[in-house]
């Protein structure tokens, strides 16, 4: 493909995390986007990034993760940190999966627990919002209170409940994950409504929602592939990068129902081809569950 | 006496700004608000000046053209704070925390109350009617403590915060608006264009205002309508100048319309579920409690624009028998009859939201419709009757849907549902006269009629240089958008697919080839296509996506046009099928020869104008001549060829080319004589 320079055709660049120098506490940060080509057909961009997610509340994670984690599973700043240090992960997406229990309200301990988890690692870090409508403006507050400064990446704004963690993302300086059910002219919708509500455009991130290999990743991979070349060819509402969270693949059959031995090797090998695939369709970032994915992740990508 | 009146607001606000001056000048020593990052973030705002002291504060105001509300903000900053539970300067840290439920949703608007009202009680209630509305209301002045004396609760928790015990405290309104807008606006200090236009389309806020100010808080007040916001005076005799005079029960519904504030319910009331989930769901004989229309009934609707005054907001009325005086698979007639007022209505609107009527009652878990205008066919399920569901639920889900819907054109919806037989079919009578002037306004338009086309580029996502131009004449090729249809759109989603395409100087009127098209699509298409002939399908035919309900393609063997619709699935005489055709033809590229059309283009008189339009189609599946039907035998009589609808062969009679041409030359049709297409 020819080199352009022209800049309306590239991909924004999106900055994540902050070090000291630009007013945050991470170590490092990342500037994801920028390209100019499809994927492995121009400069290879300078790092895909890989993240581990973890959660607030086991109980509602997946088994064959929470049987391997064991007791980091209890708590949630050692678990982020043995990401990082243990596992090799670029960075922690923090899920609060203590807001799917019933009559959640202690809102105090999201701000708690983003506080902590920042605390344990040096890397630039994801925060998954709520799982329910009403909570979302508290928890969202709460959590993007918490991190000011810290350049987050806050999740998910969908094109019926965008507002809060649009308003997180103003309010504390953070950037946005945008997700549509695997859909460009929604994906475009979305940006849209971002951007009318005020939040920049170099400050989000799509994620065009990942169907489990075999479970409709196809539909994922093409649309992708139509969101990047969109964006090449200058449609500056999608130009965008673009993460990607095979979450799926931990509860399809083959691995719910394979034979306890081999079931930790079929969750791992699932996730790995599924975020993988979805680095070659475009993904700057793939955030997986089980730690040994990350690592067989980083040998594939660096190698 | 009137013009005492007037003049006393007038001549009060140059008392006070005289007043406000001389204390400016006299102004001394250091100035600061805590615990923020804006300085004095009214002058920081709007000079970009970071004002420490007097001298500062002097040059700020002098840059800002003596703006007064950089004056009361300087005045202020050098009175030291308030005693609790006055609030006075609200620290950065709240403020993003208020402006956050701004963004977010949770706060629809702001108002501030400044002044001491003369029946505290009508205070509270306009405090109470800005809690159930979502509003942030601030006050400063009397108004605290008639308040606090009538047993309202304040505090940030009530959404209700006393600044101060000064009417002048309001000013902290000004520095929390500008605040706002640097945080959340991306509003740079210094920069005023951008603050006002901030002020004007974000922050929506109004002032009320009742009696007491003196002359600086009357000058003071007055200074805040630079940001676009309205004063209602609510008593204390201010009468002149550009205050609105309102009773106090009136206030706030009155700032909120004037700055198109909404609040928003997403749950509808009524015993069934409503959601797009269930709009392809049919309600089968068996399952029916009550059916209305559909051959059995006189039924229609009807949508209508209405003065504000004469609707109530969310009523709706049943006018004859409900459900419960009918038995399980009844018929009963019925008029749904929709009320809609807003400030930004039109009546050119009224067909186009009439038509999502169809489309809310589909939402409904147990309701069903179908068609449009006199034709409708409405049921409800025993299953949602056996819940309560009652006629009268229609109505309310219609009245929510509308203003959910279409926030910024619908202030007010009332609807009226009628089953009474012989008061629908009197109403029916006028009902069918306002469709037949719509129905004209609508067909009569020509393309030379109006100024302005309109794009679509919603499909760009996947064919990333198509542009649709939409005229009067020539619909969306996906038939699913007219001339009004984007316009309106246009209206509803400023920002969106349908953008207005200025026509520009003509170049060539049969081909329907405009300067200002050419330029929009130039652009739109990213420098693909320079040029576009809107009624040809040879020269710089428009572009396709790939939505086209039909594709025209030229048969050279025979001189003329074939259309064929996607519903068709057999072979052309061309020896390809739609979907074969369609995919050479796609992808947002000019393909001379080939053109994918809307069905009701091939009606219009601008159909391929530039190829002799209508005289040319030698062949259509049967289908699509069938649905065409009347129409197209009507539009060919109008143009004195009523034989010719005899003449387009289909399938059957002409399934290959050679049975094609045999075809047209046994009925001898006009294209076989025509100049040469190629």
């Amino acid at each position: 493909m020819m080199e352009s320079n022209d800049e309306r055709l590239a991909i924004r660049e999106v900055r994540l995390g902050a070090t000291r120098a630009e007013g945050g506490t991470r170590e490092v940060s990342y500037a994801i986007g920028g390209e100019r080509d499809l994927p492995f057909s121009g400069k290879r961009p300078e790092r895909l990034l890989v993240a581990l997610e973890i959660c607030d509340d086991p109980r509602f994670w997946p088994p064959v993760v929470r049987d391997y984690v064991g007791d980091l599973a209890n708590d949630t700043a050692e678990w982020a940190r043995a990401a990082e240090r243990t596992y090799g992960a670029d960075l922690v997406r923090l899920n609060f999966t203590s807001t799917k229990q019933r009559g959640f309200d202690a809102f105090g301990a999201i701000a708690a627990t983003t506080e902590e988890v920042l605390a344990a690692t040096a890397r630039p870090l994801i925060v998954e919002g709520s799982n329910e409508p009403e909570l979302d403006s508290e928890v969202f507050r709460r959590s993007g209170e918490a991190g000011e400064g810290e350049r987050l990446l806050l999740g998910t704004a969908e094109a019926d409940r965008y507002r809060s963690v649009a308003a997180a993302a103003l309010a504390y300086g953070h950037a946005v994950i945008a997700q549509s059910p695997i859909d460009v002219n929604l994906a475009k919708q979305l940006n849209i409504l971002l951007r009318e509500t005020g939040v920049p455009q170099d400050r989000i991130v799509i994620d065009p929602y990942t169907g489990a290999l075999g479970y409709g990743f196809e539909y994922t991979y093409s649309v992708m592939e139509r969101i990047r070349l969109a964006a090449l060819a200058g449609d500056a509402d999608l130009a965008m990068p673009m993460i990607s969270a095979p979450t799926d693949t931990l509860s399809i059959r083959e691995v719910r129902e394979a034979a306890p031995a081999d079931q930790e090797a079929m969750a791992v090998a699932w996730e790995f081809y599924t975020a993988y695939a979805a680095v070659v369709a475009g993904a700057s970032i793939v955030c997986v569950r089980h730690p040994l994915t990350v690592a067989k992740l980083k040998a594939a990508l660096e190698g | 006496m009137k013009d005492r009146l007037t003049d006393s607001l007038v001549t009060a606000i140059e008392h006070g700004r005289t007043g406000l001056d001389a204390r400016m000048q006299a102004l001394a020593g250091k100035l600061a608000y805590p615990e923020t990052a804006y300085a004095l973030p009214v002058a920081y705002a709007v000079t970009g000046i970071a004002v420490r002291d007097a001298n500062g504060a002097r040059e700020a105001y002098r840059q800002s053209g003596n703006n007064l509300l950089v004056a009361c903000e300087c005045l202020m900053a050098g009175e030291g704070g308030v005693a609790s539970p006055y609030t006075g300067f609200i620290a950065d840290a709240v403020l993003r925390r208020l402006g956050y439920t701004l963004v977010d949703g949770s706060v629809t608007g702001l108002g501030l109350l400044v002044g001491t009202p003369e029946s505290p009680d009508a205070a509270a209630a306009i405090c109470r009617e800005m809690q159930e509305k979502y509003l942030l209301t601030f006050l400063a002045g009397g108004v605290v403590e008639a308040l606090s004396g009538a047993g309202v609760r304040l505090g940030l928790d009530y959404r209700l915060v006393p600044l101060g015990p000064e009417s002048a405290h309001g000013i902290h309104f000004a520095d929390i608006l500008a605040r706002v807008a640097m945080m959340f606006g991306g509003v740079q200090p210094g920069d005023v264009h951008s603050l006002l236009g901030y002020a004007a389309e974000r922050a929506k806020a109004f002032v009320i205002v009742f009696g007491g100010l003196t002359d600086e808080e009357t000058a003071f007040v007055d200074a805040l309508r630079v940001l676009g916001i309205p004063i209602l005076s609510a008593g204390g005799g201010y009468e002149g100048g550009e205050w609105i005079g309102i009773a106090p029960a009136e206030a706030v519904r009155t700032g909120m319309d004037l700055r198109g504030i909404r609040v928003t319910v997403t749950a509808i009331p009524i015993p069934m579920a409503c959601s797009p989930a269930f709009e392809g769901k049919s309600i089968r004989k068996e399952e029916m409690y009550v059916e209305f229309g559909g051959g059995r009934t006189p039924a229609f609707e009807l949508l209508r624009m209405r003065p504000r005054e004469e609707i109530e907001d969310g009523k709706v009325t049943v006018v004859g028998p409900d459900l419960d005086d009918v038995r399980t698979g009844s018929a009963l007639p019925l008029a749904i009859l929709v009320d809609v007022a807003g400030a930004r209505m039109k009546a050119d609107y009224e067909p186009v939201i009439e038509r999502r009527i169809h489309t809310f009652i589909n939402y409904g878990e147990g309701s069903w419709h179908v068609a449009q205008r006199d034709l409708i066919w409405v049921r409800l399920s025993k299953e949602a009757v056996a819940k309560g569901v009652r006629i009268r639920d229609i109505g309310t889900l219609l009245a929510h849907k509308l203003k959910a819907e279409f926030p910024d054109h619908i202030d007010a919806v009332q609807v009226t549902l009628v089953t009474d037989r012989e008061q629908v079919e009197g109403m029916l009578v006028e009902a069918r006269e306002i469709y037949a002037r719509r129905d004209e306004r609508i067909s009569g338009m020509k393309d030379e009629d109006v100024e302005t086309f309109y794009s679509c580029t919603l499909c760009q996502t996947f064919a990333p240089n198509h542009v649709c131009v939409i005229t009067p004449e020539r619909p969306a090729l996906c038939g699913a958008i007219t001339w009004l249809d984007a316009r309106v759109a246009h209206d509803i989603a400023p920002a969106g697919a349908n953008q207005p395409v200025p026509k520009g100087e003509m170049v060539d009127a049969l081909y329907g080839e405009f300067v200002g098209v050419n330029r929009f699509v130039k652009k739109a298409s990213h420098g693909e296509v320079d040029r576009v002939s809107l009624y040809s399908m040879i020269e710089n035919p428009m572009t396709a996506c790939g939505c086209f309900e039909c594709i025209a393609a030229i048969v050279p063997e025979v001189n003329g046009i074939l259309v064929v619709s996607r519903d068709f699935a057999g072979e052309t005489p061309l020896g390809m099928t739609f979907s074969t055709l369609a995919g050479t033809i796609g992808g947002g590229a000019q393909t001379p020869g080939f053109i994918g059309i809307s069905k009701n283009y091939i009606l219009s008189d601008r159909f391929l104008a530039a190829e002799n339009g209508i005289m040319r189609v030698v062949w259509m599946p049967s289908s699509l001549k069938e649905e065409l039907g009347d129409r197209l035998r009507e539009r060919l009589a109008a143009q004195g060829v009523p034989d010719l609808f005899a003449k387009i062969a289909d399938e059957v009679s002409a399934p290959t080319i050679e049975d094609l041409v045999l075809f047209l030359e046994r009925v001898k049709h006009p294209a076989l004589t025509m100049r040469s297409l190629i």
